[in-house]
């Protein structure tokens, strides 16, 4: 069994080398204006809503001669409004015709770096950690914008001793008066059995 | 088949899953989230001697552009190389795919999902989720079992659920959003009652005089509504702009016939716990923030008598180009003695790639089972970026209490992180 596992665990590593060598060349785009699909947008958004060129640009289509006209601010700017309010106006929610856009911050924040600068203040709350819980429970979808489920896995069911992610290296020594004064908090990642594998000897 | 042997089927759906997400024929275009983690550390151990445990964590995610796709899995292993210990104790794969986009998708897999768990625990589900009203509304049911994975502790013991989940989003700039969920559980030991649990919640933000933020959060028996397992109400008041104040209240019960998750409350507790906290931050400038915490627990000890916690926090955070530095003095009471602590962390970056990173922590403890302890904690170590996506930390660290007078670690910490178009 010994063996078996030993071969897996090999088995894992070339994958993931593999793999890796593999992703590292995928191509990689960080501009949100290339990840625009305009041609999308024509189809399924601005046809059916009646959306004409001017609700975003500097220009507009002429009804009588089928022409791009440009306004006077076309000069300055192709866009009639900075890109961040003409994207978020659809795709943030609050009005109920656009409700369906996709939500999703990574839809057009596609880089590692683009989603950590966008990251809600409510985040970097002292008691973040402690209140994300019920944030989680009571508005599950609005997380799931810009997280995935491995994120929740990480904290809440990965076990390591290394470098304890939730706890400090001392906890171990005083854990015994901090869950007799709040004894409900360590129930949110672990159960009785955690506790019989060191007390009771498992 | 033995027990053990169960592992193996899983950890080649794991595998091959990962070649499916990263080929480019077979994944059409979209998101993909990969992560590696492995930890290893030469110590002492209790008994003094020399220990060097490896862990890994792996987790892959990817999800179509329009999110009609995502397969989501996770992998931890974990091996003493000096004992020759190997255990797996984590293994999740899950997939929903969503054939009308917005009126539909199907989901089946192992995992841990907010949207299909109650508490933190495993569960192998297949159901479905459907969308109303542009999406302000979505029901979804799903069947399966739920299991318990602990370090070392596959558990044969399960339940079987089924259950129901929906929400409601009111179209405002300030929405309602209201949930609601059912869970049957069944559990496989007949000597376990069946449960019908309930989960429900509001939250609201008011515009206006300090921009309450409110919500109402609670969990209960259906057939039993006597008996309410959690009863959670909160407002954050956000005073000025630069400061909120928050206030909590809550209410919570845990019964220890509840099933496979044997709740650690229940070994401390009898009955009812209700937790009142509060706490004031302010924020000097976009990179200090100061906070300054209170709350009290009182909850049922040995009937008939009732017992007290108390804990006193007062953080600050500074993130800043030359410095990022967190400390958080606190003190914890309750009848198992008292404890007053501070944790100092510190990370000073050399160049864009290379930071240090510095970690002292000191606790003195008064335990009822022992004379007073002082416990510390020293950690200095180098963190490297490579390649862009590869982080390598390695450090040492030196701990002391009176149980075990010197503990010498060196930890290394390898993590790739990867968020790219494929």
């Amino acid at each position: 069994m010994r063996y078996k596992n030993r071969c897996l665990s090999v088995i894992i590593y070339v994958t993931l080398t593999l793999s890796l060598s593999h992703v590292c060349l995928a191509e990689s785009y960080g501009d949100i204006s290339v990840v625009f699909d305009h041609q999308l947008h024509e189809r399924k958004v601005f046809s059916v809503n009646k959306i004409d060129c001017s609700h975003c640009h500097n220009f507009y289509l002429d009804p009588a001669t089928q022409k791009v006209m440009p306004n006077a601010a076309l000069k300055f700017s192709t866009f009639n409004k900075p890109l961040k309010q003409i994207c978020h106006s659809c795709h943030t929610g609050g009005q109920k015709e656009y409700i369906s856009a996709p939500h999703a911050c990574y839809t057009c924040h596609r880089r590692f770096e683009n989603i950590l600068a966008i990251k809600p203040k409510d985040h970097e709350n002292l008691s973040w950690k402690q209140a994300h819980s019920t944030a989680a429970r009571v508005n599950g979808q609005y997380c799931m914008n810009c997280h995935m489920i491995s994120q929740c896995v990480k904290c809440h069911l990965r076990r390591q001793d290394v470098e304890p992610m939730n706890h400090s290296r001392n906890f171990r020594f005083f854990h015994s008066i901090q869950v007799r004064a709040e004894p409900h908090r360590c129930d949110a990642c672990h159960t009785r059995s955690f506790c019989e594998n060191c007390h009771l000897g498992n | 088949m033995k027990k053990g042997d169960k592992k193996i089927p899983n950890i080649v759906f794991f595998i091959l899953s990962l070649l499916f997400l990263l080929n480019p024929v077979s994944a059409v275009a979209g998101l993909l989230r990969f992560e590696s983690e492995n930890y290893g550390s030469v110590k002492n151990g209790d008994d003094l001697q020399m220990k060097l445990p490896l862990y890994e964590y792996l987790s892959a995610s990817y999800a179509t552009d329009d999110q009609s796709l995502q397969i989501n899995g996770n992998l931890g292993f974990f091996e003493d190389v000096a004992e020759g210990d190997t255990q797996f104790y984590l293994y999740l794969m899950d997939a929903s795919y969503a054939p009308m986009p917005d009126l539909f998708k199907i989901f089946g897999g192992r995992s841990l999902n907010i949207f299909r768990s109650i508490d933190s625990i495993t569960t192998d589900t297949i159901g479905g989720e459907f969308y109303l009203l542009e999406k302000q509304i979505n029901i979804g049911g799903f069947w399966g079992a739920e299991r318990e994975l602990e370090l070392g502790n596959f558990s044969s013991q399960k339940a079987y659920i089924g259950g129901a989940y929906s929400s409601y989003q009111t179209s405002s700039m300030f929405p309602y959003i209201f949930y609601l969920k059912y869970l049957n559980r069944n559990y496989s030991n007949p000597a376990n009652p069946i449960e019908n649990v309930m989960q429900g919640g509001v939250h609201k933000t008011f515009p206006g005089f300090w921009n309450p933020e409110v919500f109402f959060d609670t969990e209960f028996d259906i057939f039993d509504p006597s008996h309410l397992k959690r009863l959670e109400v909160g407002t954050d008041l956000y005073t000025t702009l630069r400061s909120v104040w928050r206030l909590r209240g809550l209410t919570y019960d845990f019964l220890p016939t509840q099933g496979i998750q044997q709740p650690i409350f229940s070994i401390f507790s009898q009955g009812r716990l209700y937790e009142a906290s509060t706490q004031f931050e302010y924020k000097f400038t976009e990179n200090l923030i100061t906070g300054v915490g209170f709350s009290w627990d009182n909850y049922l000890w040995q009937d008939p008598t009732r017992t007290n916690g108390y804990l006193v926090e007062f953080d600050t955070k500074y993130y800043g180009d030359l410095l990022d530095w967190m400390n958080t003095f606190f003190y914890f009471e309750s009848y198992g003695g008292d404890v007053f602590g501070d944790r100092l962390h510190i990370g000073f970056p050399l160049t864009d790639e290379i930071k240090l990173k510095t970690k002292l922590e000191y606790d003195w403890y008064d335990k009822v089972t022992s004379s007073e302890r002082f416990s510390f904690h020293a950690e200095e170590g180098i963190e490297f970026w490579l390649l862009e996506k590869l982080r390598l930390y390695l450090g040492g660290e030196f701990n002391s209490n009176n149980t075990l007078e010197y503990d010498l670690r060196f930890d290394a910490r390898l993590t790739y992180v990867l968020w790219s178009d494929v």
